[in-house]
């Protein structure tokens, strides 16, 4: 019995329901999208921007453009991020189906984008990280 | 000072923080259910004694517990349950032979006379960690239209109209009556139609209550530092209770607000209007009379006795008062960008501990959502309970 597997969503696809389902502006090419958008977690949240980078080859990337987290945490480490400079933010588990290319990434990668900044606010305050979470092995990469 | 655009979204937002604050500064219904066992068998134990005058007595609570305006303690101290001990027919004794009637009672059973200490008037029962009960001894007014009674002054000489029972019944009236408001929470422009904002779907349950809960808190935060002169200067609870009453129904009976945070503010900004004063010579008295015992002058209780011998405490009450409207008023307009600046605001009226605490069950109630998917995601990528649009749970990886 042939296994059907369900293609991907085209990078296309993925702009498409970002621009209807988030303020912001992008750039859309052949295999690659970028999408810059703004977003407030609650309504006494600050204002916070974000760049997001997707293509089919790799994992979606969400870095926040500002204002500059790291000055806000006084440059302590902040937990769940790739890198530390760059405010790459660690969104879901690498491998474990809760993100994969059949998803749209407004449905998953931006709210957890808004989920990670109310947690960080959080944790500026109390300096606990309350959003729960995994820590990679320290050998492995990205 | 007024927050530039302060939206409805923000407001309700910081009415459901303060809902959760005074949840968590008030006692547990664990506690509560244990005090009020506890203080149910005291009750039977005078009761059950041989003596007549003990026999017809009862039991009940008054002051904050019986209020619903507990404030936890800022230390290690137990919550206060306040209680008083009705002997009707007592009237031909002295305050001081009473008080040792109960006394000598709860002595002879050992459970309780290992935990007993006297108080001024009466005395306390302490269950280490979680509560005191502080019994106070008190007989029938026939003075009082008002079912009031008489108890013992502080040096136990002589017997004292207060209303313990229909004090609670005024405060309960008071805080019943219902405020109107203009703006309702559900017209928002940061969430859609169908989503239900976080923390609290509901605006502050009982602003009167939670008004007094807030003032008393931050009553104990500021006097805490201060000198053990200044600390005797703090405006007793029952003082912050009446003139919020009076206040709130004011306030209401005034007309319509935004919404009750205004509210909020309002009461507590006009709180000072209801002390009654005037001047002799160049002495002022004050008065913060109980509502609920009446009659002549030496049948009333006058709340604020203590400022006419000792004015600095009305100084200090205008002090401490200016200073709690400030904190109430940054937090409602002051200039907040972000939850952790919200958190600090917060400190400033229930404290460091307490708003840890608080933006804690935030986080709670939002994992709850994320782990039951219940959430969805606003217009400007607010988090909120969704009907239609879920977030599927996830979790944040890396360092």
């Amino acid at each position: 019995m042939a296994t059907y597997r369900q293609p991907p969503i085209s990078v296309a696809q993925q702009y498409y329901s970002l621009n209807k389902g988030i303020p912001g502006q992008g750039k859309l090419t052949h295999k690659n999208l970028i999408w810059e958008y703004a977003i407030q977690p609650t309504p006494l949240s600050r204002k916070y921007s974000l760049l997001l980078k997707y293509n089919l080859n790799k994992s979606p990337e969400v870095c926040v453009i500002s204002p500059d987290i790291n000055l806000l945490a006084d440059n302590k480490i902040i937990p769940h991020l790739y890198d530390q400079d760059k405010a790459r933010l660690c969104l879901y588990l690498p491998s474990s189906g809760q993100w994969n290319k059949n998803m749209l990434l407004i449905n998953t990668i931006i709210p957890w984008s808004s989920l990670w900044l109310f947690f960080f606010e959080e944790w500026l305050y109390s300096g606990e990280w309350k959003g729960g979470g995994k820590h990679p092995p320290l050998t492995s990469k990205d | 000072m007024k927050r530039p655009h302060i939206t409805l979204d923000q407001k309700h937002q910081i009415a459901g923080i303060l809902e959760i604050a005074c949840k968590e500064l008030e006692i547990t219904e664990t506690q509560f259910n244990d005090a009020e066992q506890k203080y149910t068998s005291v009750g039977n134990w005078l009761s059950d004694s041989g003596f007549i005058l003990l026999s017809s007595s009862s039991i009940y609570p008054q002051g904050s517990i019986k209020l619903g305006t507990t404030v936890k303690p800022l230390s290690q101290e137990e919550f206060d349950v306040d209680l008083i001990c009705h002997i009707p027919y007592g009237a031909n004794f002295d305050p001081a032979d009473i008080n040792n009637l109960v006394g000598n009672r709860l002595k002879e059973k050992t459970t309780y006379a290992n935990l007993l200490t006297p108080l001024n008037r009466g005395w306390r029962i302490d269950y280490a960690n979680e509560f005191h009960l502080d019994i106070t001894p008190v007989i029938n007014n026939p003075q009082c239209r008002n079912d009031g009674v008489l108890v013992p002054d502080k040096e136990l000489k002589t017997w004292k109209p207060s209303n313990p029972k229909g004090y609670a019944a005024w405060f309960d009236t008071y805080s019943k009556i219902q405020p109107a408001y203009i703006q309702r929470f559900n017209e928002s422009n940061f969430f859609a139609k169908d989503m239900e904002p976080l923390p609290e779907q509901q605006p502050i349950k009982g602003v009167l209550r939670r008004a007094v809960q807030l003032l008393k808190r931050h009553r104990d935060l500021y006097f805490q530092d201060k000198s053990d002169g200044v600390k005797k200067c703090a405006p007793i609870s029952v003082i912050i209770t009446t003139l919020a009453s009076h206040a709130y129904r004011k306030q209401v009976e005034q007309g319509i607000h935004d919404n009750d945070l205004d509210l909020l503010l309002g009461v507590i900004n006009s709180m000072p209007n209801f002390i009654e004063s005037y001047s002799v010579g160049d002495k002022n008295y004050y008065h913060v009379m109980n509502p609920t015992t009446l009659g002549n002058n030496n049948e009333t209780e006058n709340f604020a006795e203590k400022w006419n011998t000792h004015p600095e405490r009305a100084t200090w009450f205008n002090i401490w008062h200016a200073e709690a409207i400030n904190s109430i008023k940054d937090l409602i307009y002051g200039e907040i960008s972000g939850l952790d600046s919200l958190g600090h605001q917060l400190s400033s009226i229930i404290g460091d501990k307490v708003s840890k605490r608080v933006l804690e069950n935030y986080s709670g109630i939002i994992n709850k959502g994320r782990k039951n998917s219940l959430l969805g995601m606003g217009v400007t990528g607010g988090i909120a309970v969704d009907a239609s649009r879920k977030i599927k749970a996830n979790t944040f990886f890396g360092k």
